[in-house]
């Protein structure tokens, strides 16, 4: 039979049934429209999530160390060592000491860090005032946000403030085979960078070489491209130190990821299930209706194959407008949603960021599953039609 | 004179039991019947005595018990479910005392629906559709639904239908049963037109007397048995 007479036939009873067709549908609009909305929600976080992980160069770096082991340390010749390897640009150390610190009357405990310029800016620390560290400035330091408001002193303020230290190098620091304690050193304060987290001062890593340290913590070693990563990785790790990628934590988000996309797609998929249910009342509801008109035309010769066109084309339609303005929708409402969200996040100062994020991937996916799902579900009531006897819905009236 | 046409429908030994229940009804009791191309044939008989179940075996909807029916030569019940289906639309155009629509379609797109069950092209089977209804001088009612009609309308709109694919054979039951006297009687003398004008081949159930005298063959059935078979006019 000719396509576009079977389309007529389902567009006709549709029509003839507005509400009906209208409820029906939007049921699916409404749960299409909850996945798209649940699953960009997801997406949108995940990004976010990631983005800030990976912020600047990190995709290029490794953070070197030593585990627990006695065995290796990170001293001048292990960083000529990897400086030397091929595919390696620079490398970036970091030795972490305690300290107790003396300004203005007052005392700390604070963690105190020899280090460059590279090494902070790597490591995401923004200058809130004054300036990084430099290769030839001696007893100047940096202090993060955290000790300035320990001691009192704006990002502005602090700059020139003298403090007092007294160094404890521990033994896995130093060539001794004990920790080495240097008392009364004055540092000066050239810089503020922005860290609330705990109170922080860093120099220049030449400082605590002249005070006895001979080996680093920590390094970040730079690749010179992400392909290398791996490799440079393992010619480092069969020299027995331990490497961290973010890479690595990467692949750890999108697993946690996986889980709440998993879960927030379920919710739309339950509603989806809930619409499908609708929709294969309103088809078998139509059935029933239909029987004599069904009965009719197999009377006037019409295929059953013809008959189950009609329902799974009624089916397909439904899922095929209820994915296109489900996707509508959903779009249209987290755009809405990320709105009023940043409205609110820009009033109280923050930037705004987009929360939601559509992969085509999955609109693609999900309007090919509105569609597959619906066209399934018609499939029922299309085999139900086919089987109706004619002449027994005909015979008496 | 019978045997200068073709025979269009043929029945041989035609059975037909209900079991209801445990309840056995012989419905058709071994029914020979042959009618032949431009034949107008009324059958009339008592109600209950197997009329409707007659013609539903002779258009393929009811298995008989028994014995054959030929369409030109051609067994139908030995063809399947759905090949009897393409007989029925392409050769066949059946009218019933009450008429049923696609109810959503209108009139045209109704009466082009055998064509289109056939394989047509929509336009061409609409195009087709608007010159029965213009021969049937009911063009007018072509955008209307077919259920908003009179009884009477909807009778020659059925009519259409059962007209537009050039059938064989035109098979009513009762046609004028469910219509006033001057809506049958306009039913009925628009069948003995198409019988005498187009030569179209007519099977005619009725119970009405008046519409006994109508066409040239006269069938009488009694208990599932045609106990009178005569020709006149
Ligand atoms: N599907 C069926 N099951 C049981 N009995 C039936 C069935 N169809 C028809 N009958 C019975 O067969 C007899 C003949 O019916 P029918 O052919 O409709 O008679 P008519 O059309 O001559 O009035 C009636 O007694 C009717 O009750
Ligand atoms: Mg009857």
């Amino acid at each position: 039979m000719d396509r576009r007479f079977i389309l007529r036939i389902v567009y006709k009873n549709l029509r003839s049934r507005k509400l009906r067709t209208l409820l029906t549908l939007s049921g699916i609009v409404i749960a299409i429209s909850a996945i798209v909305f649940l699953l960009s929600f997801a997406l949108g976080i995940e990004k976010l999530v990631t983005n800030e992980v990976t912020k600047g160069d990190a995709f290029l770096l490794l953070d070197v160390g030593t585990g627990n082991s006695q065995l290796v340390k990170l001293d001048e010749k292990t960083i000529s060592e990897i400086k030397d390897l091929a595919d390696v640009r620079t490398v970036s150390g970091i030795i972490n000491i305690g300290a107790k610190a003396q300004a203005k009357d007052r005392t700390a405990d604070i963690s105190f860090y020899g280090t460059d310029k590279q090494y902070l800016s790597w490591s995401g620390l923004t200058l809130q005032s004054g300036q990084s560290l430099s290769d030839n400035a001696r007893k100047t330091i940096v202090i993060n946000t955290a000790y300035a408001k320990l001691l009192q002193l704006s990002p502005q303020d602090a700059l020139g403030q003298g403090i007092k230290f007294d160094f404890t190098i521990p033994k896995e620091l130093n060539d001794l085979s004990e920790e080495k304690v240097v008392e009364g050193q004055n540092y000066v304060v050239v810089g503020v960078v922005q860290d609330d987290s705990a109170p922080k001062a860093y120099t220049h890593y030449q400082n605590l070489i002249d005070l006895g340290a001979t080996s680093y913590s920590q390094l970040k070693v730079e690749a010179n491209s992400k392909n290398q990563i791996e490799k440079v990785r393992k010619q480092i790790e069969s020299t027995g130190l331990k490497t961290q990628y973010v890479g690595d934590t990467v692949s750890q988000i999108e697993q946690v990821f996986v889980i709440f996309k998993v879960v927030l797609a379920s919710f739309g998929f339950v509603a989806l299930i809930v619409a499908l249910l609708g929709m294969f009342n309103t088809l078998t509801i139509s059935l029933l209706e239909r029987i004599k008109e069904i009965a009719l035309m197999k009377m006037l010769g019409m295929r059953n194959k013809d008959i189950k066109k009609i329902f799974v084309t009624e089916a397909t339609i439904f899922g095929i407008a209820g994915g296109l303005f489900g996707l509508f929708v959903g779009i249209i409402l987290s755009q809405i949603a990320n709105m009023i969200l940043n409205y609110y996040a820009t009033r109280s100062g923050g930037e705004p960021v987009s929360v939601f994020y559509y992969s085509l991937k999955y609109i693609l996916i999900i309007f090919a599953a509105s569609f597959l799902v619906s066209f399934v579900t018609g499939f029922y009531p299309a085999r139900k039609a086919t089987k109706i006897d004619s002449l027994e819905v005909l015979r008496y009236e | 004179m019978q045997n200068q046409h073709e025979i269009i429908i043929e029945t041989e030994n035609l059975g037909k039991t209900f079991f209801v229940g445990s309840r056995e009804i012989e419905v058709l009791k071994d029914v020979n019947l042959k009618i032949f191309s431009t034949e107008f044939v009324v059958i009339f008989g008592p109600s209950g005595c197997g009329k409707s179940t007659l013609l539903n075996t002779i258009i393929g909807l009811e298995k008989p018990t028994h014995g054959k029916v030929f369409t030109r030569n051609q067994e139908i019940y030995a063809l399947t479910e759905d090949e009897r289906g393409i007989l029925r639309s392409k050769k066949m155009g059946i009218i019933h005392q009450m008429s049923y629509w696609v109810k959503a379609l209108n009139v045209l797109e109704n009466v082009a629906m055998p064509l289109l069950i056939e394989g047509e092209k929509q336009h061409r089977a609409f195009l087709h559709a608007e010159k029965i209804l213009e021969e049937l001088s009911i063009i007018n009612l072509a955008d209307q639904l077919p259920n908003q009609l009179s009884g009477g309308e909807q009778q020659k709109v059925a009519l259409a239908r059962a007209l537009i694919t050039n059938p064989w054979i035109i098979i009513a039951d009762e046609p004028a049963g469910n219509l006033d006297s001057k809506s049958a009687d306009e039913m009925m003398n628009l069948l003995v037109r198409l019988n005498k004008e187009t030569k179209r081949t007519i099977v005619l159930v009725t119970h009405n007397q008046d519409c006994w005298e109508l066409g040239n063959r006269r069938l009488e059935m009694k208990d599932g048995q045609i106990i009178k078979d005569e020709y006149h006019g």
